[in-house]
């Protein structure tokens, strides 16, 4: 029935989105395929964390059309919650339920969303929170749990709906150097099972060595994009050029 | 003294029955309102907003007291006849309750957006993102206004002596007017009254939030 010429998770054609009279997205075409691992990179204000929340209707899109999985996000008929527990979102500043413990914030969605049962949902939400590192850690509430644990959690979180993508949209800004190893390492683990992602993000390293296409925006354009190694070592537009040598 | 002791029957017994009766009911009618109305504006229907934000608006807008007035003398000329007593228990709850809605409300929007995001993020609806995310965080944030209002209901409930109502204040007016030398004594012993009516609400306040925190 999808007749997607393209089989792309994700795609994004003519997206436009503006805030008032302030143009965030201008003309965005980019397209995501199972598996790939798209890291969008750019400078602050280029409409990078914008793009993430269009993809899960987070923000309404003005004009374009955004595909998940073949379900169009401008198509009434497609419910809010169908688009949504197929795109597991990762915040900057985790967004933890703080009045549940870290085994709650995972096995809600499942529960609430899935109606999964309690025993099936905690099941589910242990074997997540072991994949992230912190199965001991099930019982502790965000504030008892260091920033990079917390973020773990709500990778452990996005998961639990078994989505079809992982927006990841700056998921280690809001942390100290030291520790954003941790949650970049499980985002690593998550990369090599194939898993489709789209990160926002200000670690070059990781959309260095993780990424499999490198998107560098700048005024709510697509300025390059491309295999990391091409848009890293052999930028062509200038902007790109003037960004990375600030950066690297 | 003798006069004294012969007055305190009445300020004891009718009269404390009449403001704690007053306040009790008037802080359950600006619970209930305050909450529903609260969680009314959470919807964010424009009409349901702007009937919630017109009521909130004009009852904090006029003084409790002409509110009280209108009730009580005002309604039975418009065909509503309402004694004084109820009439001060609808003032003074109608009158909480928009105190209410407005503490419920900015408990609600004190919860940073992130948080209904990720709820909505999650697939959650509307209802289960205030159910289960919003509202548990922001009923914590209700207790210590709730309690100031609670008091201030007791407080105010004093002003039903001025319609007629046999509460603490009245009761003591009635009996200093027959004996002035009562002046000191009644009242310190109504205040004494009203502070041991505030004292457990306020007492109560901080084991709720203790509890919810």
């Amino acid at each position: 029935m999808t007749a997607e010429p393209r089989s792309a998770m994700v795609s994004l054609d003519g997206v436009r989105k503006s805030f008032g009279s302030h143009e965030v997205l201008k003309d965005i075409n980019l397209s995501v395929a199972p598996g790939e691992v798209c890291c969008i990179i750019g400078p602050s204000g280029s409409g990078k964390s914008t793009i993430l929340r269009c993809i899960n209707r987070l923000v309404r899109i003005d004009g374009g059309e955004v595909t998940v999985d073949g379900l169009r996000v401008t198509d009434p008929t497609v419910k809010d919650v169908d688009l949504r527990r197929r795109v597991g979102m990762v915040f900057q500043q985790f967004n933890l339920f703080p009045h549940m413990s870290a085994l709650r914030n995972v096995t809600l969605a499942p529960r609430k969303v899935l109606g999964l049962s309690a025993a099936e949902a905690e099941a589910r939400a242990l074997s997540l929170l072991g994949k992230v590192g912190l199965a001991e850690k099930a019982g502790s509430y965000p504030a008892q749990l260091s920033g990079g644990q917390q973020q773990r959690v709500a990778i452990a979180r996005a998961l639990a709906l078994e989505p079809k993508v992982m927006l990841f949209d700056e998921a280690t800004s809001a942390l100290d150097p030291e520790i954003t190893g941790e949650v970049l390492a499980v985002m690593r683990e998550l990369a090599a099972e194939h898993t489709t992602m789209i990160c926002v993000t200000h670690e070059m390293g990781f959309a260095r060595e993780v990424g499999t296409h490198v998107v560098f925006m700048d005024g709510g354009s697509i300025v390059e994009e491309g295999p990391p190694r091409s848009v890293f070592e052999n930028p062509q537009a200038e902007r790109t050029k003037a960004f990375l040598s600030k950066v690297l | 003294m003798n006069a004294y002791l012969h007055a305190l029957p009445a300020l004891l017994g009718r009269g404390l029955l009449a403001t704690v009766t007053i306040s009790v009911a008037s802080m359950l009618i600006a619970l209930v309102g305050g909450f529903g109305i609260g969680l009314l504006r959470a919807l964010r229907n424009p009409l349901v907003d702007a009937a919630a934000i017109a009521y909130v608006e004009i009852l904090r807008g006029i003084p409790l007291l002409v509110l009280m007035f209108f009730v009580c003398f005002g309604l039975p000329q418009l065909g509503i006849g309402i004694d004084a007593a109820p009439a001060a228990i609808v003032a003074l709850g109608l009158w909480g309750a928009a105190n209410g809605a407005e503490i419920v409300r900015g408990a609600l929007v004190s919860i940073p957006r992130g948080q209904s995001e990720a709820g909505v993020a999650l697939g959650l609806g509307r209802i289960a993102v205030l159910r289960s995310i919003v509202l548990p965080q922001a009923l914590r944030r209700t207790v210590a206004p709730f309690m100031s209002l609670f008091t201030a209901i007791v407080e105010s409930s004093s002003l039903a002596a001025l319609i007629g109502v046999k509460e603490i204040l009245e009761t003591v007016r009635v009996d200093i007017e027959n004996d002035a030398t009562l002046w000191t004594p009644l009242l310190l012993t109504a205040l004494a009254l009203y502070f041991a009516i505030n004292f457990p609400v306020s007492l109560a306040s901080q084991r709720l939030e203790r509890k919810l925190g």
